[in-house]
């Protein structure tokens, strides 16, 4: 064999127009206007997996959100599917090993307070850019305020599982382990304003412009190109058998 | 050997029926195949000073006068029929000399052959060779005229001697078309016209009088198909999962001028993106298909990912009128539907099946019995046996063996890929592709090949594996074109689509389902003693070292030990139950299965079988390293022994993927493959063999019947039909 081997992507990535207008999050350092374009397909190898959870993963948060929804819904992060009604759209950075995207069971992300733990969603994976867009759930209080408290909130990568697989048990079985490897509160940062917002689409939308903004490789766009036919040959009718 | 007979010679058939206790049509026909040969003689023998087969006087005994009255009518040809044989073949250097097969990619050499120790044929006798387009049964027994579609038939003279001289090349076989519109190749039927006259009849030697093809000329199912290709790059699916509801569409251009057509579904895997399949989805939409890849939500789980399969699904179907501005409304044939998935997503697709299987209202705008295919390239298994079954769904597996992710390394039974395929009851291929990695399967940007220096294969090398076994998958499932069925066990040396480099190892699993009556003489699964098969028949061996047991490697390493007999079986979760046997060599030895008399009737079946691979970093196999190979020897009832090495085409065992880690040597996980020998090559040269009376099947190795040394892991012996 001696072709060479060569990868191609056919991802388009086009600017979304910003849906969620309020959001004022600052850009990663080091990142231009003219590294949000297009990234050229870069063969990259798939890193070994890191021991989770440990300090090694690096987490840093860019960036928070507090969202409330209108409209609740039930997620797949938990096998529980509780209803979830509001909580914190963050970015996060993290070591590129950890964020790899693997058909085997990745890392959970996970997030702690004093009295909670909480799987966390995510909508991109991060890998190229080192940036993961997440979900952290959060009941919403009587007065409409995210219920939970953030002081001294931990964040992490925890065993590696299936998140629709994750109940509260385990959940109390990654904080342990968490102490355990000495996870430490993640570094505190400026957390927006909390917005309303109608319903998990607008919550997706929300998370689709910050994958525009973080990890441009991963935006799947809505754009109809069509492509060329291929060289046609004339049909002929079946045969009998 | 089948034979058809037509109605006007019916009357003069039942009036030359004359001998009580004889099978056929004729004094000394025996087995019914309306020739009087040796393999009559073979069931008189066998039945000798019986009331048994072979009393050719009718007067309940066979001796010495049925005997001579056999001789007196040696080589008959019965009256009343053309005698359907197999005459299509790819010559051998050695003997039996003739490889049976159908399958012919366009432009290849076409031989035919007819053994004088089977067929009745006389040196010097000169005959005539038509091709013609291929007709049903029915077709011709009401169209027996002769028409060769090289526009003249071809005289061909039968030499004396064995098979070997009478093998006939058919002229401009390179030249038959091969072009069935939408289907991928053409079928033909062939007839030696023994007596000259232009029309298939009493004599004449016919290959395809029956509902199969002789002959499946193909076009190479890696090219580009007919159709040219229309993309829509992307669509929205109503009610499908937010942030999952984009997918690509791909179609003939000229759909309005084809009648409805099966739907593919492309389901990606985890970190994967809907858009990395254009080669998948324009390959097929090239052969005619309506294929969509959709985006699929598989960070959380399988659950979810079979959520989204299920949701494009009845997306599509429900929204052909608005997709693509109606383009494909009403052409969706809902009742023809197949779903690939790749890696989470292949487990992901196997878990929708059984979710419609367990609870069938899931599948909307469709049924359960739509889902005519499933083809998983890599999958995981996270749920295991109760939720990611793919019962008795036709199921196709492809898996890389430099795969880096879903890499089936002995400490993660999540990945181990073969667990879906030993589940499945369908109609079951799997091939392994040496050299192959997790994304090269799809346009993605990741390297996760893991192997041995100088064999990654690459990403275009794959997928131009990938495109022809997959369009050969959806033709033989969905359109019933069975021609491309040989490519799912046939070795590449025979045949082999041309974009796929000689150099690439192809490991292929062909197994049939019970609903095509094999007789099983041992699968292993039903009697756990090493000297009784599943069958109930006797095993004897002189092989070292036998275990059967679930196809589990139990330590978590390929290094091997005793105490893992069946070291690199990957292919049982703790709640599996897939069992096989183990054995090694180091001398000419054998193990011998004894067939019950209720089973001993082979002779409508069409080869002999077993799924075979090599114990991964055994002794024995490190010593060998290379392909293994084994002599299969059928015994009939009068003790008539006929061998045949499974590397007479090419069948070696193959040495698994040389590559390193979970523990010391190299080796990965043993790799099956199937190997078929066809029962009529027992039978050449003149052997005797009563395919009737089998007693005894035995393989043999070392020595002149294989490899001098090795260890093997197997499964499935039986005898199979086409």
């Amino acid at each position: 064999m001696t072709r060479m081997k060569r990868r191609t992507t056919s991802l388009i990535f086009t600017t979304r127009i910003a849906l969620f207008a309020s959001l004022t999050l600052a850009m990663p350092a080091g990142m231009t206007a003219a590294a949000q374009q297009v990234a050229m397909p870069v063969i990259s190898v798939m890193p070994a997996l890191p021991v989770t959870p440990s300090t090694a993963a690096g987490v840093k948060v860019i960036s928070m959100q507090g969202v409330v929804l209108a409209e609740s819904y039930a997620t797949d992060f938990r096998s529980e599917h509780p209803q979830v009604s509001g909580g914190w759209i963050i970015v996060i950075e993290a070591d590129k090993a950890v964020l790899a995207p693997r058909a085997l069971a990745e890392p959970l992300v996970l997030a702690s307070g004093a009295k909670w733990i909480e799987s966390v969603e995510w909508f991109n994976h991060g890998f190229a850019s080192g940036h993961r867009v997440c979900f952290v759930p959060s009941p919403v209080g009587e007065k409409g305020a995210l219920a939970r408290d953030t002081e001294g909130m931990r964040i992490w990568f925890g065993t590696p599982r299936l998140p629709e697989s994750v109940d509260a048990a385990m959940l109390e079985q990654e904080r342990a382990l968490a102490d355990a490897a000495k996870i430490q509160p993640t570094p505190p940062v400026t957390t927006a304003a909390t917005v309303q917002l109608a319903n998990r689409d607008a919550l997706i939308a929300s998370a689709r412009e910050l994958i525009a903004q973080y990890a441009p490789d991963e935006v799947q766009s809505e754009s109809a190109t069509p492509a060329a036919p291929v060289a046609p040959v004339a049909p002929v009718a079946p045969v009998a058998k | 050997m089948r034979s058809i007979t037509f109605g006007w010679t019916l009357m003069a058939a039942a009036s030359f029926a004359t001998a009580s206790g004889a099978r056929g049509e004729c004094i000394g026909d025996f087995n019914g195949d309306l020739m009087v040969t040796a393999e009559d003689l073979g069931i008189l023998l066998a039945n000798w000073a019986t009331s048994g087969d072979g009393d050719a006087n009718g007067d309940g005994y066979v001796d010495g006068e049925d005997l001579t009255l056999f001789f007196s009518n040696w080589a008959a040809v019965c009256p009343g029929s053309a005698t359907e044989i197999r005459l299509a073949c790819q010559p051998l250097v050695a003997a039996p000399y003739a490889s049976f097969v159908r399958t012919f990619l366009a432009g290849a050499a076409v031989t035919i052959a007819v053994d004088p120790t089977l067929t009745a044929v006389t040196a010097g006798q000169v005959a005539d060779l038509f091709v013609v387009d291929a007709r049903t049964a029915v077709q011709w027994e009401s169209n027996p005229a002769l028409v060769d579609v090289r526009g003249v038939s071809q005289a061909i003279t039968y030499a004396a001697g064995t098979v070997e001289q009478n093998r006939f090349t058919v002229a401009d076989g390179s030249t038959l078309s091969a072009n069935g519109g939408l289907a991928v190749g053409r079928g033909y039927d062939l007839v030696i016209d023994q007596d000259r006259d232009g029309t298939l009849s009493v004599g004449d030697l016919v290959d395809g009088s029956d509902d199969r093809c002789a002959l499946w000329i193909t076009r190479d199912p890696g090219s580009v198909g007919s159709y040219p290709v229309t993309t829509l790059s992307s669509y929205t699916a109503s009610g499908a999962t937010t942030g999952f509801t984009l997918a690509r569409l791909w179609y003939p251009t000229a759909i309005a001028t084809l009648g409805q057509r099966p739907l593919v579904v492309i389901s990606h895997g985890n970190g994967h993106n809907y858009a990395w399949y254009d080669y998948l989805g324009t390959h097929l939409a090239s052969w005619g298909y309506i294929v969509i890849s959709h985006q699929n939500n598989t960070v959380p789980g399988i659950e979810t990912s079979s959520t989204t399969t299920l949701q494009h699904t009845a997306a599509i179907i429900a929204q052909q009128a608005t997709v693509a501005g109606g383009a494909i409304n009403g052409k969706i044939d809902t009742s023809r539907i197949g779903w690939i998935g790749h890696s989470r997503g292949g487990e992901g697709i196997v878990r929708a099946y059984d979710r419609i299987f367990d609870t069938p209202s899931t599948a909307v705008g469709y049924t359960l019995s739509s889902i005519q295919f499933l083809c998983a390239i890599a999958p995981t298994d996270f749920l295991g046996v109760g939720s990611a079954n793919p019962h008795a769904a036709n199921f196709m597996l492809l898996w890389g063996a430099a795969d880096g992710d879903v890499s089936g390394i002995p400490t993660n039974s999540v990945a181990w890929s073969f667990d879906l395929a030993e589940r499945s009851t369908g109609v079951r291929n799997t091939m392994i592709v040496h050299g192959a990695d997790h994304n090269d399967f799809n346009s993605g940007t990741l390297n996760d090949f893991v192997g041995p220096a100088g064999t990654e294969i690459g990403a275009i090398e794959a997928k131009d594996v990938a495109k022809p076994f997959i369009l050969a998958g959806l033709k033989y499932h969905l359109e019933s074109e069975l021609g491309l069925g040989e490519f799912f066990w046939r070795p590449s040396a025979s045949l082999r689509p041309a974009d796929i480099a000689p150099t690439t190892i192809l490991v292929k699993e062909f197994v049939v389902p019970a609903t095509s009556n094999p007789i099983v003489i041992d699968n292993f699964q039903t009697q756990s003693s090493t000297t009784l098969s599943s069958s109930g028949g006797a095993v004897s061996a002189t092989v070292a070292n036998i275990s059967e047991a679930l196809a589990r490697d139990t330590d978590g390493t390929f290094t091997w030990s005793t105490g893992n007999p069946h070291n690199g079986s990957v292919r049982d979760t703790a709640s599996d139950t897939q069992r096989m046997i183990a054995w090694d060599w180091t001398s000419p030895q054998s193990m011998e299965w004894a067939v019950l008399p209720t089973l001993s009737d082979v002779s409508e079946h069409a080869y002999i079988e077993v799924r075979v691979g090599q114990g991964s970093r055994h002794p024995n196999s490190v010593t060998l390293n290379g392909g293994a190979t084994f002599s299969v020897v059928l015994r009939d009832g009068a003790g008539i022994e006929a061998r045949v090495s499974s590397n007479g085409s090419g069948e070696a065992v193959n040495r698994p993927y040389q590559r390193t880690g979970s523990g010391t040597g190299a080796g990965w996980q043993t790799e099956l493959r199937t190997i078929r020998l066809r029962l009529r090559d027992f039978q050449a040269l003149g052997s005797g063999l009563n395919l009737q009376t089998i007693a005894a099947v035995r393989l043999e190795v070392g020595g002149t019947s294989g490899s001098s040394i090795g260890r093997f892991i197997l499964d499935d012996l039986q005898f199979t039909k086409e």
